[in-house]
């Protein structure tokens, strides 16, 4: 299997015109997910009737906007073969931050919006010292992060912050040709992301680091700058996700905002392909990953399903698909 | 169950916090009001007060200690405490049922002389409270009540709930004629939960019969009660009534049907949660289509948790303390603000 | 090749062990393909108690492949592996040494932190109420370091001592297990002329005392000198097999190379290693043999004898270079000159390559490229003076598995190739076409992920990773270039490298242990021993013969002071000492 992933990886770097005309079944062996997700859409549509209504699926959109605007820059990350653990706090810093600034510092928008990205930056930058250049592990300094900045935010803002004004609300309710804000900046995410790694050099050198960091480094790649830019990247959007969250609810509580968050991103991230070892991956991948957590969460609400029975469809859901995401090339080559 | 009773709270503002001048909305409101402070709860235990014999430390075991109410109650317990010459340690749990064992054993082995203590497993805690007692110390159980102990704080949840469910019914029945839909968020997870899930959706089931109950869904924090919401809304649009167990929980509701087009003030629409969050009395007070919470009041629990202990000391019958929960609403105003400024 | 009456031969030449009791090993019709490629052929090998079989072949001819079949590494698709009478279809490694066979790699399993004790028990230790009893592993290790006269205490650090006595533990390791079968893979290949010596009549005690003793080698000396039997492998077969203390040289040397004349039939591989051969040999009269015919811009060969300072078009001058383990080291690589490091592992090549890479810091000299005076911190550095380094640990340190063969070979360049920050993918799969053709890949897929490439072609790519239309470095180091890489291809390797040195003037530094490939590629070569240049070969004296003996002769018995300059095997040009 991880010859298979690894060449779907190496086949994707370079789109020449023969992949664009071996179509969407290349596609579909490649994004074995795709079916899946097809798959849950379909029985969810079946049973519920109103699964492919536009307005929940307005609403499937922009709960998974949050997600994937973190799971994209995280995914570059797990494949330049580092980690980020920390992203649930910088999250909940980043409402915060964001909040109190709208709110009670009663600053503009804007002014609130680039303060949390600063906060979310500058966590980044922590991380990204840490384990890229002083090469300490990413799995233990990022977990140390998540409870270091958790603490930080609850010390800071100890009582829950809401009212944050009209202006404040347009990042998260507002409606861009019909497309909410949340969605639209995910969307901007994902284009990003995807065109950085097929069109751009240090793209490519993300891979090469996460595949072989030694051999990058004897081709001359800088192995340091890129992965420590991807964590201040991760760090920012992270605090961005929160920003919109706490736009959204008009309100953050620094315990329990973005709570559990990191384990749903990198959830997404691993069940969209990238492999944790670093080296393979696709933004294409992360964003099926996203879309599959977000149409189950959704779907079993709708069908109404107890809440323990939820909690076990959706561990079975993970497996069975992260099982057939793995088992799918295999059988097709 | 690490996110259970969602309180609005406010703390010590610390050193940071000093400069954050205007907290929430709730500046200009001065500490007045009516009710709280002096211990409309603490009815019972009230008498013991002048006695502080011989206790001269209490602990106070809060182990949730990333809600807000951890700062709030360690603020205003403390100021109870200082008020009777008593010094108030606290324990850092971080919710984690081990540390506060562990916690526990600590203060037992060091006879601390009264521990209030908030067990996240009741079965676990049976045993230190047992030693506890056995060292001749004083046990007071909050939230619950255990075999071995001096005597417990309680809090009905179950009232809490059904005073809320009164509340969203009678108006159903009055704005609505007795029909409409309703969506629960409830908490299916700890006794507690459960408890005031009960409280609220029998009350309002039996109140009003001819409300569709269109769904009963799993959460306690305005993330999950937004996403959940907004998918109870894609299927049913027309929805009226958000009862939350939290009131967390509602204000993710709130703001669903608020992004699905509702306006703040709709008059067909009721949303109703628990605890008494600053965000939510604020909403309440602006005169939204958020229109109550089951609230408690942060002095009363404070003031139990000197009060009691100080009262097994001196040798009160009947300690124990049941703390009373309120319904607010729109009207409210002066109540409101008592408590949004408890917790400032 | 294998005909059914050699086992018989065996027998009778070992005449009395063989009818009573059954040969320590016998190797039965073993076969072993990898992707289509026969690594061994029906190979079949008896080796009888007290007897020393000697195994022949030139790297890749299947040695390694039957060594790691015995050793339980590959399992085998047919054929029985007979261990003291019981027959095996297959071997774990736990089963294979559980048989009674024990194999000394070249590179040692020895755990250098632990004893020698600890090492010779590791895994087996003696136990006493639970406890390591060390007093009586001491005291059997002592015995067993007796009976192959090491003259190491038990309590030593095995990283502390030479690399004779360390084999020497590993040894009697085996021994410690009962080992009824012992391999030794090319065992002097890391060692000093008298480590060699001493290991020899080690050997010839360990066939005293009856022990089946394969020995993998390339030295016709060490044959000539232990050899009971003789095997040569060429192309996984078994191509020559003789007994008796007589070994015609001629015939040893005809069997491993293919017989130049008889090579009609024999497959293109064999050719091209029988041309890498020939090249060595013929050097003196066409200075490139059976590569391409020489250009203007190659040297010419007596250039090389000079000395190396006086090179007017030096691309590469290294004067006084230092570092931990080396040094100091003088060498000049002129202009399309390509200079051999030969020496044995260990011996300091790697170290100096990755020093003028930047990947290690020199502790003294200087370096220049061209007229420049360089002074690398980092392998981004030398790239960007125009020096590149081909690791020898192709998986480890070179290639990017996963990744598409384009991406092996561009991704140092893409950046350079972009335009405004953006890939220019029109150009990249230019620039990889043409180079794909131009060094021979197969298949020439720029998709196809580098690990489904044979190591040959493996190499290609790191190789046109500094070669190619948008890169072309000015010095190519070149750490072992044909390491893994099968007999076909190594000569396909060897012509790219002296095409870009024709006709690009590239001045390219190799490092060697593999004497025949220092001979066939070099225009010069300088033979290294212990981090020092002991030695100079080019021209017509620049043979396999040669380079082995200057290396094995280089330490009659070496002072404990060995920083002192070195005897010079061969006349040399004398070097600047101290030049920084």
């Amino acid at each position: 299997m991880t010859t298979a992933t690894t060449a779907t990886a190496a086949e994707r770097a370079v789109p020449g015109p023969r992949a664009l005309a071996a179509g969407g079944l290349a596609t579909l062996r490649r994004q074995p997910l795709l079916l899946v997700l097809a798959l849950l859409v379909l029985v969810f549509q079946l049973s519920t009737g109103s699964f492919l209504d536009p307005g929940n699926l307005r609403g499937i959109a922009t709960d998974a906007a949050a997600l994937a605007i973190v799971a994209v820059p995280l995914a570059l990350l797990v494949i330049s073969g580092y980690l980020d653990l920390s992203v649930g706090s910088t999250l909940a810093l980043g409402a915060l931050t964001a909040g109190w600034l709208a709110g009670e510092q009663a600053q503009s928008p804007v002014v609130a919006v680039v303060g949390a990205l600063a906060v979310g930056a500058a966590v980044g930058a922590v991380n990204g010292v840490l384990c890229c250049y002083l090469g300490l592990s990413p799995f233990i300094v990022t977990l140390g992060m998540l409870a270091a900045v958790r603490g930080l935010a609850q010390q800071l803002f100890p009582l829950p912050l809401s009212g944050f004004g009209d202006g404040f609300a347009w990042l998260g309710g507002a409606r861009i040709a019909g497309i909410a804000a949340p969605v639209v900046i995910a969307g901007a995410v994902l284009v990003a992301g995807a065109l950085f790694l097929a069109y751009t050099p240090t793209g490519r050198h993300v891979f090469a680091i996460g595949v072989n960091r030694e051999a990058a480094y004897l081709s001359g790649i800088d192995v340091r700058r890129t992965p420590f830019a991807l964590f201040v990247v991760t760090g920012t959007a992270a605090a961005l996700a929160g920003a919109i969250k706490a736009s959204v609810l008009d309100s953050a509580v620094s315990g329990t905002s973005g709570a559990g968050f990191e384990l749903t991103v990198l959830t997404a991230v691993l069940l969209g392909g990238v492999a944790l070892s670093g080296g393979s991956g696709s933004v294409l991948g992360v964003l099926l990953g996203v879309l599959f957590l977000g149409c189950l969460q959704n779907g079993l609400t709708l069908l109404s399903v107890p809440t323990f029975w939820q909690q076990m469809a959706q561990g079975v859901a993970l497996v069975a698909g992260a099982a057939l995401a793995y088992f799918g090339p295999r059988t097709t080559r | 169950m690490t996110r259970r009773p969602y309180f609005v709270a406010a703390a010590s503002r610390r050193q940071f916090l000093t400069w954050s001048a205007g907290a929430l909305a709730t500046t200009g409101l001065a500490a007045s009001g009516c009710s709280a402070p002096e211990g409309s709860g603490s009815a019972k235990a009230a008498g013991a007060s002048p006695s502080p014999t011989t206790l001269s430390r209490i602990g106070l075991d809060y182990p949730f200690t990333q809600l807000p109410l951890y700062t709030t109650l360690v603020k205003l317990s403390t100021a109870a405490a200082t008020k009777h010459d008593v010094k108030l340690l606290t324990t850092s749990d971080a919710s984690n049922p081990d540390t506060q064992a562990t916690n526990l054993n600590t203060w037992v082995a060091q006879k601390m002389p009264a521990i209030v203590s908030f067990p996240m497993v009741f079965e676990a805690a049976e045993s230190i409270a047992k030693a506890a007692l056995d060292a001749g110390l004083i046990w007071v159980t909050y939230g619950g009540t255990l075999e071995n102990q001096s005597a417990d704080i309680q809090f009905s949840f179950r009232e809490g709930g059904r005073l809320l469910g009164e509340a969203a019914a009678k108006w159903a029945d009055e704005e609505l004629g007795g029909k409409g839909k309703v969506a629960f968020l409830v908490d299916n997870t700890i006794e507690l939960g459960r408890e005031r899930t009960k409280g609220m959706v029998d009350a309002f089931t039996k109140l009003a019969p001819g409300v569709d109950v269109v769904a009963q869904e799993q959460a306690i924090d305005p993330d999950t009660g937004l996403s959940k919401s907004n998918a109870i809304l894609a299927k049913h649009p027309d929805l009226n009534i958000v009862l939350g167990i939290t009131d967390a929980a509602a204000y993710g509701g709130f703001k669903a049907l608020q992004q699905a087009g509702r306006k703040k003030g709709d008059a067909k629409t009721f949303v109703g949660g628990q605890d008494g969050a600053a965000p939510s009395l604020l909403a309440i007070k602006q005169g939204t289509f958020y229109r109550a919470s089951s609230a408690l009041a942060p002095q009363d629990i404070a003031n139990a948790i000197v009060d009691v202990p100080l009262a097994v000391a001196a040798g009160k019958a009947n300690p124990s303390v049941q703390v009373p929960v309120k319904l607010v609403g729109s009207g409210d105003t002066a109540e409101i603000d008592a408590l949004l400024a408890q917790n400032a | 090749m294998a005909d059914m009456t050699e086992p018989t031969r065996q027998t009778d030449a070992t005449g009395q062990s063989g009818a009573a009791n059954p040969p320590n090993l016998r190797i039965t019709a073993l076969n072993k393909s990898f992707g289509g490629v026969r690594a061994l052929d029906s190979v079949d090998l008896t080796v009888p108690a007290g007897q020393v079989h000697a195994l022949l072949g030139h790297n890749g001819a299947g040695k390694s492949t039957l060594i790691k079949c015995l050793g339980g590494a590959f399992p085998p698709d047919s054929g029985t592996i007979e261990v003291g009478g019981v027959p095996h279809t297959r071997l774990s490694p736990r089963e294979s040494i559980a048989a009674g066979v024990a194999i000394i790699f070249q590179t040692l399993s020895v755990v250098d932190s632990l004893t020698v004790t600890e090492n010779i028990f590791l895994g087996q230790e003696w136990t006493r109420y639970g406890r390591i009893d060390r007093r009586a592993q001491e005291k059997v290790a002592a015995e067993l370091l007796d009976r192959v006269a090491a003259s190491c205490s038990p309590r030593d650090r095995v990283g502390e001592l030479p690399m004779g006595q360390r084999q020497l533990v590993e040894i009697a390791k085996a021994l410690s297990r009962s080992a009824s079968v012992l391999v030794l893979d090319e065992p002097t290949a890391a060692l000093s002329g008298t480590e060699s010596d001493a290991l020899a009549a080690r050997v010839e005690d360990l066939r005293r005392q009856g022990l089946a003793i394969v020995y993998v080698t390339h030295l016709l000396a060490e044959v000539e000198r232990l050899a009971d039997a003789v095997t040569v492998l060429r192309d996984g077969r078994v191509a020559h097999h003789s007994t008796g203390a007589r070994q015609g040289r001629r015939e040893l040397v005809d069997a491993i190379t293919g017989g130049r004349g008889a090579a009609s039939a024999d497959s293109a591989e064999d050719r091209a290693a029988s041309a890498g051969v020939s090249s060595a040999r013929e050097r003196g009269a066409s200075a490139v043999g059976a590569v391409d015919p020489p250009g203007s811009a190659a040297p010419d060969p007596t250039m090389a004898t000079t000395s190396p300072t006086a090179s007017p078009t030096a691309r590469l001058t290294v004067r006084g270079l230092r570092g931990p383990g080396f040094g100091p080291v003088d060498l000049t690589v002129g202009e399309g000159e390509i200079l051999g490091l030969y020496g044995l592992i260990g011996s300091g090549r790697t170290r100096m390559l990755e020093t003028l890479f930047g990947r290690r810091r020199a502790s003294g000299g200087t370096v220049r490229v061209g007229e420049r005076v360089v002074e690398p911190a980092r392998p981004a550095d030398a790239l960007a003076v125009g020096i590149a380094l081909v690791p020898a640990d192709r998986r480890a340190q070179g290639l990017f598995p996963g990744l598409s063969a384009q991406d092996n070979v561009l991704l140092p360049t893409v950046g350079t190739l972009a335009r405004r920050g953006v890939r220019a993918l029109g150009a990249e799969r230019r620039v990889f076409g043409s180079l794909a053709e131009a060094i021979g890949l197969r298949p020439a897929r720029p998709g196809l992920p580098a690990s489904a490439f044979s190591g040959g072609n493996q190499q290609k790519l790191l190789l046109g990773r500094w070669i190619n239309e948008a890169r072309a470095v000015d010095v190519l180091l070149l750490d072992e270039p044909t390491q893994g890489v099968d007999v076909g291809a190594r000569q396909e390797i060897y012509d790219v490298v002296s095409t870009l040195a024709e006709q690009r003037g590239t001045a390219v530094l190799f490092a060697s242990s593999d004497p025949e490939e220092a001979a066939a590629l070099a225009h010069r070569c300088l033979i290294v021993d212990r981090g020092r240049v002991i030695g100079e070969l080019s021209g017509a004296e620049l043979t396999e013969e040669a380079l082995l003996a200057a290396v094995h002769d280089a330490d009659p018995d070496p002072p404990p002071t060995s920083a002192s300059a070195p005897t010079p095997a061969v006349p040399h040009a004398p070097h600047h000492e101290g030049a920084a």
